[in-house]
């Protein structure tokens, strides 16, 4: 099983999850790596920031950004509404709520990235507590 | 209950987990089932069990899995909760199964039923106590494994159900139950049309189940059967080639609530290929029985596939089944709501 996060935030979340990914879903986060290989996406939570470069078969997840292609950025509760299907993506995007930047065919290659991360992380067992975790902290 | 009833179950609803020796023990799935309809809420309530495959887990480790789904007249509400093997205690032989703070027992006053979900204000307390005798089916193949199941079509329920403020006590409402095992893989080819009725009113007799197992395009049966109880006793059973079935239209919902709920995320569509009306005609020398279900609502559970990156969706469709026939010589008529399952791989 895997540790949990050390320290609250969006940043070590997503390190643990692709960690825990690759492990018990290897087939996803195999395809996530090859689908964006040499893309490097830009996040802002609220107001942390983080990046995540994608090299042959490795997610590495980067503190501090450095070139990103494409940039996404949402609040922690956009993304805790739209995993509680209180809203669609679509919703969230027409209404300001979770902003996506770059150029259409780097994003339509990031929303795939995106549906594979979901399809992955319903199939690892850890998932939920690393996302009731990030749920209740802070 | 009656004290063979009681017996009856014991000795034949108890989990079985580990199962049988099988070429592949990590596909082992368990689940108990039940179905509430009473006039002002229903209710959909499955405890389930598989083996965690997690490398680092010792081998025969489970995980369970709760789904908790309430329907009211403010719509679908309710979760799927996840636990870890250690949150999970199951009692091999009988039915006794502990999931963090929920769980289902029997003894001889019935089923009792204690949940509540994680992150949705709803919980349940209940009793159910069986009133028909169960059905049970051994090891039907179903994709590149099997599947053995044991229903109930007929339990009566006292208890509350909480769904954030508002409160309902069901006092003699009517429920199903059923229990599945086997190894298999969600993602082989199968799938499955299955449903009960419950009637209107608590002195009709009759109680009925319909299972309809199929490959993964429907093109190809694997069982088929129609059940029918008078009181406590199964009357008749009608099998493959006794059986048609017919399908009209599609039924559309403008919106079509999912869970797990992130599912929506990955499996946002809301067409669906439920039919609207399904009839099925069963007869066999004097006996016979014509059901028409005709589709109400719709909420879907959507399973992650294990043998790819694709996701079955259980549509768990109420509506009305209505059912006339003759069975050994006495009239059967049954007016009353039930749930079909109607997988879509």
């Amino acid at each position: 099983m895997s540790s949990l996060p050390a320290e609250p935030g969006f940043t070590p979340l997503l390190e643990t999850s692709f960690a825990v990914m690759s492990s018990e879903c290897p087939e996803a986060y195999q395809r996530i790596c090859q689908l964006l290989a040499g893309d490097e996406v830009g996040i802002t939570i609220d107001a942390e920031s983080l990046s995540v470069r994608f090299e042959a078969g490795q997610a590495v997840v980067l503190r501090t950004p450095q070139q990103p292609t494409v940039h996404v950025a949402a609040t922690k509760q956009t993304l805790l509404d739209l995993i509680d299907a209180r809203y669609t993506l679509e919703h969230a995007i027409t209404r300001d709520l979770l902003h996506v930047r770059g150029k259409m065919n780097e994003l339509i290659r990031f929303y795939e990235a995106v549906q594979l991360y979901i399809h992955g992380a319903v199939r690892c067992p850890s998932f939920p507590d690393l996302l009731s975790d990030y749920r209740y902290r802070n | 209950m009656i004290d063979d009833l009681y017996r009856t179950i014991v000795v034949t609803d108890h989990f079985r987990y580990p199962g049988i020796d099988h070429p592949h023990p990590d596909w082992y799935k368990e689940w108990h089932h039940f179905a509430i309809i009473a006039p002002d809420v229903q209710l959909i309530l499955n405890f389930s069990v598989c083996r965690d495959t997690r490398p680092t887990v010792p081998p025969g480790t489970l995980l369970g899995r709760m789904v908790l789904l309430v329907r009211d007249a403010s719509g679908w509400d309710g979760d799927v909760d996840t636990f870890q093997p250690y949150e999970v205690e199951l009692t091999t032989g009988r039915i006794d199964l502990c999931m963090g703070h929920n769980r289902v027992t029997f003894g001889s006053d019935g089923f009792s039923i204690s949940a509540a979900l994680e992150n949705r204000p709803v919980t349940v307390r209940l009793q159910l106590v069986p009133v028909v005798y169960p059905i049970m089916r051994r090891r039907t193949s179903i994709g590149e494994g099997s599947i053995s199941w044991l229903a109930i079509p007929r339990l009566v329920v006292q208890g509350e159900v909480t769904i954030g403020r508002r409160v309902y006590r069901l006092a003699g409402a009517s429920a199903y139950h059923d229990h599945n095992w086997g190894n298999w893989l969600w993602g082989h080819d199968f799938s499955w049309h299955w449903g009960y009725a419950l009637p209107e009113t608590p002195d009709n007799p009759w109680s009925l189940i319909f299972d309809h197992l199929m490959t993964g395009t429907r093109n190809h049966r694997l069982e088929l059967r129609l059940a029918i109880w008078k009181d406590a006793i199964l009357q008749r059973l009608f099998l493959h080639g006794e059986i048609e079935t017919h399908q009209q239209g599609f039924f559309q919902r403008r919106e079509i609530r999912k869970f797990p709920r992130i599912m929506t995320l990955i499996a946002p569509q809301t067409t669906t290929d439920v039919p609207r009306v399904l009839s099925i005609h069963a007869a066999s020398k004097d006996d016979y029985l014509n059901c028409v279900f005709e589709a109400q609502d719709v909420v879907q559970i959507a399973i992650p596939n294990e043998t790819n990156l694709g996701v079955t969706i259980i549509n768990e469709v109420s509506g009305l089944l209505t059912t006339e026939g003759r069975i050994k010589g006495e009239s059967v008529a049954i007016a009353g709501s039930g749930f079909f399952e109607f997988l879509t791989c």
